[in-house]
Protein backbone atom coordinates (compact mmCIF):
# COMPACT_ATOMS: atom_id res chain seq x y z
CA UNK A 1 0.00 0.00 0.00
CA UNK A 2 1.04 3.43 -1.08
CA UNK A 3 0.49 5.17 2.46
CA UNK A 4 1.38 9.00 1.43
CA UNK A 5 -1.53 8.47 -1.02
CA UNK A 6 -4.01 6.70 1.56
CA UNK A 7 -3.58 9.39 4.03
CA UNK A 8 -4.40 11.62 1.13
CA UNK A 9 -7.07 9.75 0.20
CA UNK A 10 -8.54 9.70 3.84
CA UNK A 11 -7.50 13.29 4.15
CA UNK A 12 -9.62 14.31 1.31
CA UNK A 13 -13.09 12.20 2.47
CA UNK A 14 -12.63 13.89 6.04
CA UNK A 15 -13.16 17.09 4.43
CA UNK A 16 -16.18 16.25 1.83
CA UNK A 17 -17.71 14.61 5.33
CA UNK A 18 -17.28 17.84 6.93
CA UNK A 19 -18.14 20.18 4.65
CA UNK A 20 -20.83 18.35 2.76
CA UNK A 21 -21.95 15.73 3.75
CA UNK A 22 -22.61 16.96 7.17
CA UNK A 23 -24.94 19.61 5.86
CA UNK A 24 -27.12 16.82 3.96
CA UNK A 25 -28.52 15.49 6.86
CA UNK A 26 -31.86 13.43 6.99
CA UNK A 27 -32.96 12.71 10.49
CA UNK A 28 -30.06 14.84 12.02
CA UNK A 29 -27.99 11.37 10.04
CA UNK A 30 -25.64 11.90 7.21
CA UNK A 31 -23.83 9.12 5.62
CA UNK A 32 -20.58 8.04 6.75
CA UNK A 33 -18.11 8.07 4.09
CA UNK A 34 -15.23 7.31 6.03
CA UNK A 35 -16.36 3.96 6.97
CA UNK A 36 -16.84 3.16 3.01
CA UNK A 37 -12.99 4.00 2.83
CA UNK A 38 -12.42 1.40 5.76
CA UNK A 39 -15.12 -1.20 3.94
CA UNK A 40 -12.57 -0.15 0.71
CA UNK A 41 -9.62 -0.66 2.52
CA UNK A 42 -10.75 -4.19 4.36
CA UNK A 43 -12.13 -5.91 1.13
CA UNK A 44 -9.48 -4.56 -1.68
CA UNK A 45 -5.95 -3.36 0.19
CA UNK A 46 -3.65 -6.13 0.76
CA UNK A 47 -4.25 -8.37 3.86
CA UNK A 48 -1.24 -6.84 6.01
CA UNK A 49 -1.98 -2.77 5.51
CA UNK A 50 -5.99 -3.93 5.21
CA UNK A 51 -6.68 -3.50 8.91
CA UNK A 52 -4.39 -0.63 9.63
CA UNK A 53 -5.85 1.45 6.86
CA UNK A 54 -9.03 1.47 7.92
CA UNK A 55 -7.52 2.27 11.49
CA UNK A 56 -6.31 5.33 9.61
CA UNK A 57 -9.88 5.85 8.09
CA UNK A 58 -10.83 5.77 11.60
CA UNK A 59 -8.79 7.90 13.40
CA UNK A 60 -9.37 10.41 10.46
CA UNK A 61 -13.73 10.22 11.89
CA UNK A 62 -12.95 10.52 15.20
CA UNK A 63 -11.32 13.83 14.61
CA UNK A 64 -14.41 15.34 14.25
CA UNK A 65 -16.43 13.01 16.62
CA UNK A 66 -16.08 14.65 19.55
CA UNK A 67 -16.85 11.66 22.13
CA UNK A 68 -14.07 9.16 23.17
CA UNK A 69 -11.02 9.82 20.81
CA UNK A 70 -10.09 6.73 19.47
CA UNK A 71 -13.62 5.13 19.66
CA UNK A 72 -14.02 4.54 15.95
CA UNK A 73 -10.75 3.90 15.03
CA UNK A 74 -11.13 0.63 17.34
CA UNK A 75 -14.08 -0.28 15.77
CA UNK A 76 -13.02 0.34 12.05
CA UNK A 77 -9.60 -1.72 12.40
CA UNK A 78 -11.96 -4.64 14.48
CA UNK A 79 -14.57 -4.81 11.75
CA UNK A 80 -12.07 -4.75 9.33
CA UNK A 81 -9.95 -7.44 10.77
CA UNK A 82 -13.48 -9.72 10.29
CA UNK A 83 -13.58 -8.95 6.74
CA UNK A 84 -10.55 -9.86 5.77
CA UNK A 85 -11.71 -12.98 6.75
CA UNK A 86 -14.78 -12.95 5.52
CA UNK A 87 -13.80 -11.37 1.80
CA UNK A 88 -12.89 -14.69 0.29
CA UNK A 89 -16.23 -16.36 1.02
CA UNK A 90 -17.95 -12.89 -0.65
CA UNK A 91 -18.45 -11.33 -3.96
CA UNK A 92 -16.49 -8.42 -2.96
CA UNK A 93 -17.43 -7.14 -6.57
CA UNK A 94 -20.64 -6.80 -6.49
CA UNK A 95 -22.78 -3.81 -6.10
CA UNK A 96 -25.12 -5.50 -3.50
CA UNK A 97 -22.56 -7.45 -1.40
CA UNK A 98 -20.95 -4.20 -1.01
CA UNK A 99 -24.57 -2.50 -0.28
CA UNK A 100 -24.59 -5.24 2.53
CA UNK A 101 -21.86 -5.20 4.25
CA UNK A 102 -21.62 -1.57 4.36
CA UNK A 103 -25.37 -1.40 6.02
CA UNK A 104 -24.56 -4.49 8.34
CA UNK A 105 -20.98 -2.60 8.90
CA UNK A 106 -22.36 0.90 9.15
CA UNK A 107 -25.23 -0.54 11.72
CA UNK A 108 -22.44 -2.53 14.13
CA UNK A 109 -20.27 0.81 14.35
CA UNK A 110 -23.08 3.26 15.01
CA UNK A 111 -25.19 1.22 17.26
CA UNK A 112 -21.94 0.22 19.34
CA UNK A 113 -20.99 4.11 19.32
CA UNK A 114 -24.44 5.08 20.15
CA UNK A 115 -24.38 2.51 22.82
CA UNK A 116 -21.28 4.36 24.39
CA UNK A 117 -22.90 7.65 24.80
CA UNK A 118 -26.14 6.15 26.12
CA UNK A 119 -24.15 4.55 29.02
CA UNK A 120 -21.62 7.30 29.43
CA UNK A 121 -24.80 10.32 29.07
CA UNK A 122 -27.52 8.38 30.91
CA UNK A 123 -29.39 11.72 29.94
CA UNK A 124 -29.48 10.95 25.99
CA UNK A 125 -32.40 10.55 24.10
CA UNK A 126 -32.08 6.91 23.29
CA UNK A 127 -34.99 6.92 20.42
CA UNK A 128 -33.26 9.70 18.76
CA UNK A 129 -29.57 7.85 18.75
CA UNK A 130 -31.11 4.77 17.55
CA UNK A 131 -33.56 6.23 14.43
CA UNK A 132 -29.11 7.92 14.12
CA UNK A 133 -27.85 4.56 13.42
CA UNK A 134 -30.51 3.44 11.31
CA UNK A 135 -30.52 6.38 9.10
CA UNK A 136 -27.05 6.58 8.82
CA UNK A 137 -26.97 2.96 7.85
CA UNK A 138 -29.48 3.43 4.72
CA UNK A 139 -27.68 6.38 3.75
CA UNK A 140 -24.48 4.56 3.88
CA UNK A 141 -25.48 1.73 2.17
CA UNK A 142 -27.30 3.61 -0.76
CA UNK A 143 -24.25 4.72 -1.09
CA UNK A 144 -21.44 2.08 -1.10
CA UNK A 145 -22.01 0.33 -4.63
CA UNK A 146 -21.43 4.20 -5.92
CA UNK A 147 -18.44 4.90 -3.72
CA UNK A 148 -16.63 1.84 -3.70
CA UNK A 149 -16.67 1.91 -7.85
CA UNK A 150 -14.99 4.95 -7.74
CA UNK A 151 -12.67 4.15 -5.08
CA UNK A 152 -11.82 0.74 -7.05
CA UNK A 153 -10.33 3.17 -10.04
CA UNK A 154 -7.91 4.02 -7.71
CA UNK A 155 -6.19 0.40 -6.85
CA UNK A 156 -3.08 1.24 -8.91
CA UNK A 157 -2.60 4.75 -7.30
CA UNK A 158 -2.85 3.42 -4.05
CA UNK A 159 -1.26 0.59 -4.29
CA UNK A 160 -4.34 -2.13 -3.82
CA UNK A 161 -3.03 -5.18 -5.57
CA UNK A 162 -5.77 -7.57 -6.95
CA UNK A 163 -6.01 -10.80 -4.77
CA UNK A 164 -8.23 -13.90 -5.51
CA UNK A 165 -11.86 -12.90 -5.75
CA UNK A 166 -14.96 -15.40 -6.56
CA UNK A 167 -14.97 -12.61 -9.49
CA UNK A 168 -11.63 -13.91 -10.89
CA UNK A 169 -12.65 -17.67 -9.79
CA UNK B 1 3.27 -13.06 13.27
CA UNK B 2 3.88 -9.49 11.63
CA UNK B 3 0.38 -10.64 10.49
CA UNK B 4 -1.21 -10.68 13.96
CA UNK B 5 0.90 -7.29 14.80
CA UNK B 6 -0.80 -5.59 11.99
CA UNK B 7 -3.77 -6.24 13.46
CA UNK B 8 -3.40 -6.09 17.12
CA UNK B 9 -1.20 -3.14 17.06
CA UNK B 10 -4.00 -0.58 15.24
CA UNK B 11 -6.83 -2.11 18.38
CA UNK B 12 -4.12 -1.82 20.93
CA UNK B 13 -3.23 1.98 20.54
CA UNK B 14 -7.09 2.72 19.52
CA UNK B 15 -7.97 1.33 23.53
CA UNK B 16 -5.23 3.45 24.97
CA UNK B 17 -6.10 6.60 23.17
CA UNK B 18 -9.72 5.74 23.83
CA UNK B 19 -8.50 5.54 28.10
CA UNK B 20 -6.83 8.92 27.42
CA UNK B 21 -8.09 11.57 29.14
CA UNK B 22 -10.65 14.07 27.03
CA UNK B 23 -9.11 17.20 27.58
CA UNK B 24 -5.82 15.71 26.38
CA UNK B 25 -7.53 13.89 23.42
CA UNK B 26 -9.52 16.93 22.62
CA UNK B 27 -6.27 19.47 22.02
CA UNK B 28 -4.74 15.98 19.90
CA UNK B 29 -8.15 16.50 17.74
CA UNK B 30 -8.01 20.11 17.18
CA UNK B 31 -3.92 20.02 16.37
CA UNK B 32 -5.02 17.29 14.06
CA UNK B 33 -8.19 19.51 12.74
CA UNK B 34 -6.35 22.30 11.88
CA UNK B 35 -5.26 21.72 8.66
CA UNK B 36 -9.22 21.36 7.47
CA UNK B 37 -9.43 24.99 8.50
CA UNK B 38 -9.07 26.25 5.13
CA UNK B 39 -11.70 23.84 3.85
CA UNK B 40 -14.58 25.36 6.05
CA UNK B 41 -13.57 28.70 5.86
CA UNK B 42 -14.43 27.80 1.82
CA UNK B 43 -17.23 25.86 2.95
CA UNK B 44 -18.76 29.14 5.11
CA UNK B 45 -18.10 31.51 1.94
CA UNK B 46 -19.74 29.14 -0.11
CA UNK B 47 -22.66 28.50 1.96
CA UNK B 48 -23.48 32.33 2.49
CA UNK B 49 -23.52 32.77 -1.78
CA UNK B 50 -25.73 30.08 -1.95
CA UNK B 51 -27.94 31.56 0.50
CA UNK B 52 -27.73 35.00 -0.99
CA UNK B 53 -28.17 33.34 -4.68
CA UNK B 54 -31.59 31.58 -3.23
CA UNK B 55 -32.65 34.64 -1.66
CA UNK B 56 -32.04 37.15 -4.86
CA UNK B 57 -35.29 37.90 -6.87
CA UNK B 58 -36.59 35.15 -9.37
CA UNK B 59 -38.24 36.61 -12.01
CA UNK B 60 -36.31 37.58 -15.03
CA UNK B 61 -37.27 41.04 -15.03
CA UNK B 62 -36.66 41.61 -11.59
CA UNK B 63 -33.03 40.41 -11.67
CA UNK B 64 -32.33 42.51 -14.96
CA UNK B 65 -33.79 45.18 -12.82
CA UNK B 66 -31.42 44.08 -9.59
CA UNK B 67 -28.19 43.95 -11.95
CA UNK B 68 -28.79 47.34 -13.76
CA UNK B 69 -29.85 48.76 -10.36
CA UNK B 70 -26.37 47.69 -8.84
CA UNK B 71 -24.40 48.70 -12.38
CA UNK B 72 -25.85 52.46 -11.50
CA UNK B 73 -25.03 52.38 -7.91
CA UNK B 74 -21.76 50.93 -8.35
CA UNK B 75 -19.84 52.66 -5.37
CA UNK B 76 -22.30 54.91 -3.76
CA UNK B 77 -23.56 51.24 -2.79
CA UNK B 78 -20.71 49.53 -1.61
CA UNK B 79 -19.84 52.69 0.88
CA UNK B 80 -23.59 51.81 1.62
CA UNK B 81 -22.80 48.27 2.72
CA UNK B 82 -19.88 49.41 4.72
CA UNK B 83 -21.82 51.95 6.61
CA UNK B 84 -24.19 49.63 7.19
CA UNK B 85 -21.65 46.95 8.43
CA UNK B 86 -19.98 49.47 10.83
CA UNK B 87 -23.55 50.60 11.93
CA UNK B 88 -24.56 46.55 12.70
CA UNK B 89 -20.88 46.16 14.33
CA UNK B 90 -21.72 49.16 16.31
CA UNK B 91 -24.94 48.13 17.34
CA UNK B 92 -24.05 44.40 18.35
CA UNK B 93 -20.62 45.99 20.12
CA UNK B 94 -23.13 48.30 22.42
CA UNK B 95 -25.62 45.74 22.85
CA UNK B 96 -23.26 43.21 24.40
CA UNK B 97 -21.35 45.73 26.47
CA UNK B 98 -24.57 46.20 28.12
CA UNK B 99 -24.98 42.61 28.30
CA UNK B 100 -21.18 42.29 29.85
CA UNK B 101 -22.64 45.43 32.61
CA UNK B 102 -25.81 43.07 33.15
CA UNK B 103 -24.06 40.07 34.49
CA UNK B 104 -21.15 41.97 35.98
CA UNK B 105 -17.90 40.88 33.56
CA UNK B 106 -15.43 43.47 33.34
CA UNK B 107 -14.93 45.10 29.37
CA UNK B 108 -13.47 43.49 27.41
CA UNK B 109 -11.81 39.78 27.03
CA UNK B 110 -14.21 38.75 24.70
CA UNK B 111 -13.36 36.63 21.35
CA UNK B 112 -15.63 36.52 18.21
CA UNK B 113 -16.01 33.71 16.12
CA UNK B 114 -17.07 32.03 13.11
CA UNK B 115 -18.85 28.91 12.37
CA UNK B 116 -16.65 26.95 9.96
CA UNK B 117 -18.23 23.49 10.53
CA UNK B 118 -21.31 22.78 11.43
CA UNK B 119 -22.11 19.18 13.35
CA UNK B 120 -19.59 16.60 14.36
CA UNK B 121 -19.62 13.06 12.61
CA UNK B 122 -20.89 10.41 15.50
CA UNK B 123 -23.61 10.10 17.58
CA UNK B 124 -23.52 13.31 19.37
CA UNK B 125 -23.96 15.74 16.65
CA UNK B 126 -24.71 19.13 18.57
CA UNK B 127 -21.38 20.42 17.90
CA UNK B 128 -19.82 23.63 15.92
CA UNK B 129 -16.26 24.38 15.41
CA UNK B 130 -15.08 28.05 15.16
CA UNK B 131 -12.15 29.82 13.55
CA UNK B 132 -10.55 30.79 17.20
CA UNK B 133 -8.46 28.98 18.99
CA UNK B 134 -5.31 29.08 22.43
CA UNK B 135 -3.88 31.76 20.28
CA UNK B 136 -6.65 33.96 20.74
CA UNK B 137 -6.92 32.88 24.50
CA UNK B 138 -9.87 30.72 24.61
CA UNK B 139 -9.80 27.33 26.76
CA UNK B 140 -12.06 24.62 27.43
CA UNK B 141 -15.19 25.24 29.33
CA UNK B 142 -15.25 29.03 27.81
CA UNK B 143 -18.89 29.98 27.48
CA UNK B 144 -20.16 30.73 24.06
CA UNK B 145 -23.22 33.07 23.22
CA UNK B 146 -25.05 34.84 20.39
CA UNK B 147 -26.62 37.92 21.97
CA UNK B 148 -27.80 37.35 24.87
CA UNK B 149 -28.82 33.22 24.36
CA UNK B 150 -26.27 30.78 25.41
CA UNK B 151 -25.37 28.70 22.69
CA UNK B 152 -22.70 25.91 24.71
CA UNK B 153 -19.22 25.57 25.97
CA UNK B 154 -15.75 25.24 24.50
CA UNK B 155 -14.85 21.10 24.63
CA UNK B 156 -11.88 21.24 22.94
CA UNK B 157 -9.14 23.62 21.86
CA UNK B 158 -6.31 23.95 19.23
CA UNK B 159 -3.94 26.47 17.87
CA UNK B 160 -6.42 27.90 15.18
CA UNK B 161 -9.87 26.25 16.03
CA UNK B 162 -12.20 24.85 18.73
CA UNK B 163 -14.47 22.80 19.25
CA UNK B 164 -18.09 23.98 20.63
CA UNK B 165 -20.58 21.81 22.24
CA UNK B 166 -23.70 22.86 21.56
CA UNK B 167 -26.99 23.09 23.89
CA UNK B 168 -29.03 20.28 23.98
CA UNK B 169 -26.01 18.33 23.87
CA UNK B 170 -26.24 15.33 26.63
CA UNK B 171 -22.72 16.16 27.86
CA UNK B 172 -23.52 19.70 28.87
CA UNK B 173 -25.00 19.77 32.42
CA UNK B 174 -26.52 23.36 33.21
CA UNK B 175 -27.69 24.73 36.71
CA UNK B 176 -30.80 27.31 35.42
CA UNK B 177 -33.70 28.94 36.88
CA UNK B 178 -37.08 29.96 35.54
CA UNK B 179 -38.60 33.25 35.27
CA UNK B 180 -42.66 33.61 34.52
CA UNK B 181 -42.56 34.91 30.38
CA UNK B 182 -45.65 37.24 32.10
CA UNK B 183 -44.07 38.92 35.01
CA UNK B 184 -40.62 38.94 34.98
CA UNK B 185 -40.29 37.02 37.90
CA UNK B 186 -38.91 33.72 39.28
CA UNK B 187 -42.30 31.71 40.51
CA UNK B 188 -41.12 32.22 44.15
CA UNK B 189 -38.39 34.70 44.53
CA UNK B 190 -35.53 33.53 46.81
CA UNK B 191 -36.54 30.15 46.07
CA UNK B 192 -34.13 27.52 45.57
CA UNK B 193 -37.01 25.18 44.54
CA UNK B 194 -37.42 27.16 41.20
CA UNK B 195 -33.76 26.07 40.31
CA UNK B 196 -32.96 23.34 39.23
CA UNK B 197 -29.74 20.99 36.49
CA UNK B 198 -30.59 20.67 32.83
CA UNK B 199 -29.36 17.86 31.16
CA UNK B 200 -29.64 17.84 27.04
CA UNK B 201 -32.84 19.76 26.41
CA UNK B 202 -34.41 18.43 30.18
CA UNK B 203 -34.60 20.74 33.06
CA UNK B 204 -35.16 18.83 36.05
CA UNK B 205 -35.17 18.75 39.91
CA UNK B 206 -37.56 22.20 39.97
CA UNK B 207 -40.37 21.08 42.55
CA UNK B 208 -43.89 20.47 42.07
CA UNK B 209 -44.86 23.38 43.89
CA UNK B 210 -43.32 25.79 41.70
CA UNK B 211 -45.87 27.15 39.00
CA UNK B 212 -44.12 26.50 35.76
CA UNK B 213 -45.99 27.45 32.28
CA UNK B 214 -44.96 26.69 29.06
CA UNK B 215 -43.62 29.88 27.93
CA UNK B 216 -41.69 30.82 30.74
CA UNK B 217 -38.01 32.06 29.69
CA UNK B 218 -35.07 29.31 31.53
CA UNK B 219 -31.98 31.39 32.65
CA UNK B 220 -28.75 30.08 33.51
CA UNK B 221 -28.54 30.61 37.94
CA UNK B 222 -24.59 31.14 37.82
CA UNK B 223 -24.05 28.53 40.48
CA UNK B 224 -20.84 26.71 40.64
CA UNK B 225 -19.14 30.67 38.82
CA UNK B 226 -19.03 27.93 35.01
CA UNK B 227 -21.12 30.52 33.49
CA UNK B 228 -22.87 34.10 34.24
CA UNK B 229 -26.25 34.54 35.39
CA UNK B 230 -28.86 35.33 33.36
CA UNK B 231 -27.61 33.75 30.24
CA UNK B 232 -30.97 32.55 28.34
CA UNK B 233 -31.34 29.21 27.53
CA UNK B 234 -34.59 29.06 26.11
CA UNK B 235 -38.01 28.49 26.98
CA UNK B 236 -40.33 26.24 28.18
CA UNK B 237 -41.26 23.56 25.68
CA UNK B 238 -43.51 21.09 27.69
CA UNK B 239 -44.37 20.23 31.00
CA UNK B 240 -44.62 16.64 32.98
CA UNK B 241 -43.75 14.83 36.23
CA UNK B 242 -40.61 13.05 37.21
CA UNK B 243 -41.01 9.53 38.21
CA UNK B 244 -40.64 10.22 41.97
CA UNK B 245 -43.74 12.52 41.59
CA UNK B 246 -42.17 15.62 43.33
CA UNK B 247 -40.66 17.54 40.28
CA UNK B 248 -41.62 18.66 37.02
CA UNK B 249 -39.74 17.33 33.94
CA UNK B 250 -39.33 20.35 31.24
CA UNK B 251 -38.66 19.96 28.04
CA UNK B 252 -36.48 23.38 26.91
CA UNK B 253 -36.66 24.55 23.40
CA UNK B 254 -32.67 26.60 22.96
CA UNK B 255 -33.46 29.77 22.53
CA UNK B 256 -31.33 30.00 19.20
CA UNK B 257 -31.55 28.28 15.90
CA UNK B 258 -28.83 25.41 15.81
CA UNK B 259 -28.87 25.80 11.47
CA UNK B 260 -29.28 29.76 11.61
CA UNK B 261 -26.25 30.41 13.85
CA UNK B 262 -23.60 31.80 11.56
CA UNK B 263 -21.24 34.16 14.18
CA UNK B 264 -20.97 33.57 18.04
CA UNK B 265 -18.96 35.65 21.03
CA UNK B 266 -17.23 33.29 23.32
CA UNK B 267 -16.79 34.66 27.08
CA UNK B 268 -13.19 34.41 27.95
CA UNK B 269 -13.82 36.08 31.51
CA UNK B 270 -14.47 33.77 34.77
CA UNK B 271 -17.86 34.92 36.32
CA UNK B 272 -17.89 36.39 39.18
CA UNK B 273 -19.47 35.16 42.48
CA UNK B 274 -23.24 34.69 42.66
CA UNK B 275 -25.36 35.32 46.02
CA UNK B 276 -27.38 32.35 47.07
CA UNK B 277 -30.92 34.13 46.23
CA UNK B 278 -32.22 33.56 42.72
CA UNK B 279 -31.54 36.84 40.48
CA UNK B 280 -34.60 38.17 38.94
CA UNK B 281 -34.70 41.17 36.41
CA UNK B 282 -35.49 43.63 38.93
CA UNK B 283 -32.92 42.79 41.04
CA UNK B 284 -30.06 42.12 38.36
CA UNK B 285 -30.31 45.43 37.12
CA UNK B 286 -30.03 46.58 41.32
CA UNK B 287 -26.64 45.72 41.35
Amino acid sequence: MKQSAYILLTAFCLAFQVAVLENLRVLDSSPNLLFLVALYAALFAPRRDAVIAAWIAGIAFDIFSSGRFGVYAFLFAGLAAFLVYLRKKVFKEHPLSQAALALAGVAVVEAAAAAMVMVQYHAADGGALISGVVVTALWTAALAPFVLAGLTRLNRILGFVAEHSLANA
Amino acid sequence: MRKNLTTILPLAISLLLILLPPAMTGRLRMFAATPLRPVGEGRRMLAATVNSLLSSPSSEREAALVEENERLRGRIDKLRGQLSDAEDALDAYRAFRENRRRYGLSEGNVVGAAIIFKGGTGPLRRTVYIDRGSADGLSEGMPVVRGEALVGVVNAVGPAMSEVVVLGDPRLKIRAYIVSAETGNTARPSDDRAAGLLVGTRLRFIWQQVGVREGDVVLTSGYGRRFPRGLVIGHVNSLSRQRDDLHHLIEVAPAFDFEGIDRVLVLTDRPGEVRSELPTPENSRDR
